[in-house]
């Protein structure tokens, strides 16, 4: 016997007596499955009341003006992307678990860049803006003065969520997630590590 | 195989896994309760073609990685380099103590090459769970096995 095998005994011998039976993990997977199913219908929940309120907006406002039907139809639509992305993500989370660690971390490095980027990016914010235009188009027109108002504070936001708060973002992500994808780095350098 | 035979036959791997990399014994049994929620969620999607162990140490060891995101935010004390070997005698408890601050030592990724060598996994299969080359994990646990004997030897723990 070796000396390593001596040190591989007492790392075997380790008291793990007080590991979980088996039912409290059955439990803990349980109360697991009902907190995801609650998130999951939630959310679900949370679209349909959405969009059951804009199809209910667009039949009790008959408007005969396009751009408040395209204004609703873009809010509608934004809903189900942000509803259809969520729900993948929540389905993404459990495939990443099965990789190997060094694909694991690549996957884990692109994946946080790519989740602080979304963050920042002030697209749907845009998206929604816009059809907020278009929306309001119909109210604002009754009045020429209105009109002016109403479209210079919607562009000013436009502008403001464009330049300052889409750059503040990214800068504030960019250094939360930074010592993160530091410590990624540091790893995989280690297993780049070979025959020094 | 189900799910209740998989967590008897490897729990206890597991959680002294988990426990070499973050050397904190609560911690390592929510990471393995964690694993297990994990295998529970996968297991429709084994494929019968690989080992259920090295599948099952594989969600283990990701588990562990991913615990970096944690420690980038909570600030580490650091443990002590050297351990007086008169801080100890010659307990097998305290054996596991000294063994386990060695193991903290080094780095992220040699804790979990080590802590599946510790547990008689084969060099091929510790190559296909972290993702590595079979010379380069040979060569990695060459250097661990010679670094560890030698804290031992220096603290007079053999």
């Amino acid at each position: 016997m070796d000396s390593f095998d001596e040190i591989r005994n007492i790392w075997q011998n380790q008291k793990t007596e007080s590991l979980p039976s088996i039912t409290s993990i059955n439990n803990a997977i349980k109360g697991y499955q009902t907190k995801r199913k609650r998130e999951i219908i939630f959310l679900v929940f949370l679209a349909v009341v959405c969009l059951l309120v804009m199809i209910w907006v667009m039949i009790d406002y008959e408007s005969n003006l396009i751009s408040t039907r395209i204004g609703e139809s873009i809010f509608i639509l934004l809903g189900f992307y942000l509803l259809v992305s969520k729900l993948n993500l929540l389905k993404k989370k459990k495939q990443e678990e099965l990789l190997n660690s060094t694909d694991y971390l690549d996957d884990l490095k692109e994946r946080s860049q790519k989740e602080a980027l979304n963050e920042s990016r002030p697209i749907p914010v845009i998206i929604s803006v816009i059809a907020l235009i278009l929306y309001v188009y119909e109210i604002l027109a009754t009045s020429q003065t209105l009109l002016y108002t109403g479209y210079i504070i919607l562009c000013i936001l436009v502008v403001l969520i464009w330049f300052v708060y889409g750059p503040f973002m990214i800068k504030r992500n960019q250094s939360k997630i930074q010592n993160f994808l530091d410590k990624i780095d540091n790893i995989k350098e280690q297993s780049n590590e070979k025959d020094k | 195989m189900d799910f209740d035979t998989i967590y008897k036959e490897f729990s206890a791997k597991i959680f002294r896994l988990c426990l070499s990399y973050l050397n904190d014994t609560d911690k390592a049994y929510d990471l393995t309760q964690e694993t297990f929620i994990a295998v529970w969620q996968n297991l429709h999607t084994f494929k019968q073609k690989s080992n259920i162990g090295t599948w099952v140490y594989r969600i283990a060891s990701n588990k562990c990685l991913r615990q970096i995101e944690t420690d980038s935010r909570v600030k580490k004390i650091s443990l002590p380099v050297q351990i007086e070997a008169a801080d100890f005698d010659n307990s097998l408890e305290q054996k596991h103590i000294f063994l386990r601050n060695c193991i903290a030592e080094l780095p992220e990724l040699d804790r979990i090459v080590i802590g599946l060598f510790l547990e008689d996994i084969p060099q091929e299969k510790i190559a296909e769970i972290v993702g590595l080359s079979h010379a380069n994990i040979r060569v990695k646990i060459h250097r661990i096995k010679e670094k560890l004997t030698q804290k031992f030897r220096d603290n007079g723990q053999f």
